[in-house]
């Protein structure tokens, strides 16, 4: 008895522990910028429908809350000799229950592409100047070579909050402050490589119905009439429900290495307007390999699009829908797990309860926010405390983009939530969880 | 009867309800009394301006908003502030001396009261909006309130010559 009482007393010790310790974070950008995003694809040419796939792609939109930082380069052929990285030799380690069926399954891949493709990417990237090219993106660089910060500015402006905009209408300098604010957004250029795998539905569900047939005839020769009329309704019910495609999309996120160092190396080596074009810095650039990207994590998402036999769309129309969902899932998925993607902004009011953010950060309705309260410990370090969770308002979303005033002029000029107001105060952080 | 019953519930309400706000008032100006709160720069304001954030301690959050512009105005006369981002320089108050202000003490007292003079040389910079990070409960019972707001502080100066608490910048060293 004695015993158990102790046990119980030790799991409650370590739920509360582990409670706690998810319940309080001690590092957080406060401070939320808009990221710069340029997307690109790893394309299969022998893939069925890869034409496609690319077209689609190559078009679909961005969603509102980044930035468009897309350059040249969209696609990297899967055969391309420069996708390749040579991993160090090590004592091969002893393969595990699961990974052996996967690799036999080739699920996703095989081993060597799983474990290094990230990396044979990174080379791929860099050896192609992607990462300078973002760079001469962000400075607006002419045919001639000539730089200029009219898009730092306009992101500055964009980036801007409402209480920003506040704040700098009160300095001597005003607006310009804004516009001086958008080079703090050139660290958050980030670069998502996609690879999709396709698994088309119907190839699946005739295989499927072959083995069943195959069940049905033995079945039959053998007077079971049980399992062969089980067998063809299954085979019915699979040739309804079996088209559509499965995508799996493993993405690949890097950032822009821009820090002190690189800047100021840009500044005073690189730097040069036109007008004025000093050839010696211009080729400079042109030479250069000091901007690179760095690795920062690879997550894998699945899209399922389900049809059935009655549909009417086209294997192309279908692949379209499932690869612009597929997108949409890994960016998600990018934003959930990364914090830098993860939309921060006081509350307003509370009555109701409400923040300056809108379509612009990509809110959308039901999107889901968690409260935090901050609080200085007795270590004197600010910790960050969840005290609850609250919901986008259906039809009550701030239209806060480009031009909305002109283009979709409404009398909203915040977005409401819905969730326990009472115990929220405005000041208090809201942060995106889903 | 009836009538006389009902007036004697209304006055009683009436004065339950006047008791109650000067309660409050009280209870807002004892929780910053002491005129405990920490000044610092928020950039360079316009021509004769200043532009300050003020953090303020209460064990109401909305006291600390309320007070914050009466603590400002109270730091720029007897703090300053010291320099840093954004292109701050460092401030230094207005009154350097204790003696003045225990000299001056009625004109202080009446300048800061509730809805005093001090008003008319604040303003909140972000309509009231606290921005990201600006509100943090420092114990259990005790929040501290960053507050942004613009001091016109030319003219506060100018008032402060006029009672000849400061000499103006003209009367020479």
């Amino acid at each position: 008895m004695n015993d158990l009482v102790k046990s119980t007393y030790v799991l409650l010790l370590l739920i509360f522990t582990v409670w706690t310790s998810n319940s309080q974070e001690t590092t957080m950008d406060i401070n939320y910028k808009r990221s710069s995003l340029h997307t690109v694809m790893i394309a299969d040419d022998t893939r069925e429908h890869s034409a496609a796939i690319q077209d689609i792609f190559i078009n679909a939109p961005l969603i509102d809350k980044f930035n468009n930082h897309m350059v040249a380069l969209r696609m990297i052929p899967k055969t391309d000799t420069l996708l390749s990285y040579t991993p160090q030799t090590e004592t091969p380690k002893k393969k595990s229950f699961m990974s052996k069926i996967s690799n036999d399954l080739n699920l996703g891949g095989n081993k060597e592409e799983k474990e290094f493709q990230h990396l044979a990417v990174l080379n791929y990237l860099n050896q192609n100047n992607s990462a300078k090219s973002m760079v001469a993106k962000w400075f607006n660089r002419s045919e001639s070579g000539g730089f200029n910060m009219d898009l730092i500015a306009e992101r500055g402006f964009y980036n801007a909050t409402d209480l920003d905009v506040k704040i700098a209408n009160n300095t001597e300098r005003g607006s310009a402050m804004l516009a001086d604010a958008g080079e703090a957004l050139i660290k958050n250029t980030f670069v998502i490589v996609n690879d999709f795998k396709y698994t088309n539905k119907e190839e699946v569900a005739k295989t499927t119905k072959g083995i069943l047939a195959s069940v049905s005839s033995a079945a039959s020769h053998y007077g079971n009439s049980d399992v062969a009329h089980i067998s063809d309704a299954t085979s019915e019910g699979v040739g309804i429900l079996g088209k559509g495609y499965i995508i799996k999309t493993r993405a690949h996120l890097y950032k822009l290495v821009w820090n002190e160092e690189v800047a100021s190396i840009f500044y005073n080596v690189f730097w040069t307007e036109d007008g004025d074009i000093d050839e010696e810095k211009k080729k400079a650039f042109d030479e250069t390999d000091v901007f690179k990207l760095e690795y920062i994590g690879t997550e894998t998402s699945w899209a399922d699009l389900q049809s059935t036999s009655l549909t009417t769309k086209t294997n192309e129309e279908l692949i379209g829908n499932a690869t612009i969902k597929a997108i949409d899932n890994v960016i998600a998925k990018l934003q959930r797990e990364h914090e830098v993607f993860r939309t921060k902004t006081p509350l307003i009011s509370t009555e109701p309860l409400a923040a300056k953010i809108g379509l612009k950060e990509g809110v959308e309705k039901g999107d889901k926010y968690e409260v935090l309260e901050q609080m200085l410990n007795e270590n004197g370090i600010v910790e960050y405390k969840r005290l609850g969770v609250i919901k986008v308002e259906k039809d009550l979303i701030w239209d806060n983009r480009y031009n909305a005033d002109e283009d979709n002029p409404s009398p909203i000029t915040y977005t409401t939530f819905s969730g326990g107001k009472k115990k929220y105060f405005a000041g208090m952080l809201i942060r995106q969880i889903n | 009867m009836k009538l006389k019953a009902l007036l004697v519930l209304a006055s009683v309400l009436f004065m339950g309800t006047h008791v109650n706000a000067q309660w409050k008032k009280n209870k807002a100006n004892k929780d910053t009394k002491i005129w405990r709160y920490d000044l610092e720069c928020e950039g360079i304001a316009k021509q004769g301006s200043k532009l300050v954030k003020v953090w303020s301690y209460s064990k109401n959050p909305k006291h600390a908003i309320s007070r914050g512009m009466k603590n400002a105005v109270h730091g720029i006369v007897f703090k300053g502030y010291a320099g840093g981002s954004q292109g701050c320089t460092s401030q230094k108050p207005l009154v350097k001396s204790a003696e003045t202000e225990t000299k001056y003490k009625d004109f202080f007292d009446a300048f800061f009261a509730d809805g005093g003079e001090y008003l008319k040389y604040v303003s909140a910079a972000t309509d009231g909006s606290i921005a990201a990070g600006d509100r943090l409960k420092v114990s259990k019972r005790e929040y501290k309130i960053g507050v942004i707001v613009n001091i016109k502080f030319d003219q506060l100066r100018k008032r402060l010559e006029t009672e000849g608490i400061i000499r103006s910048l003209s009367s020479g060293f």
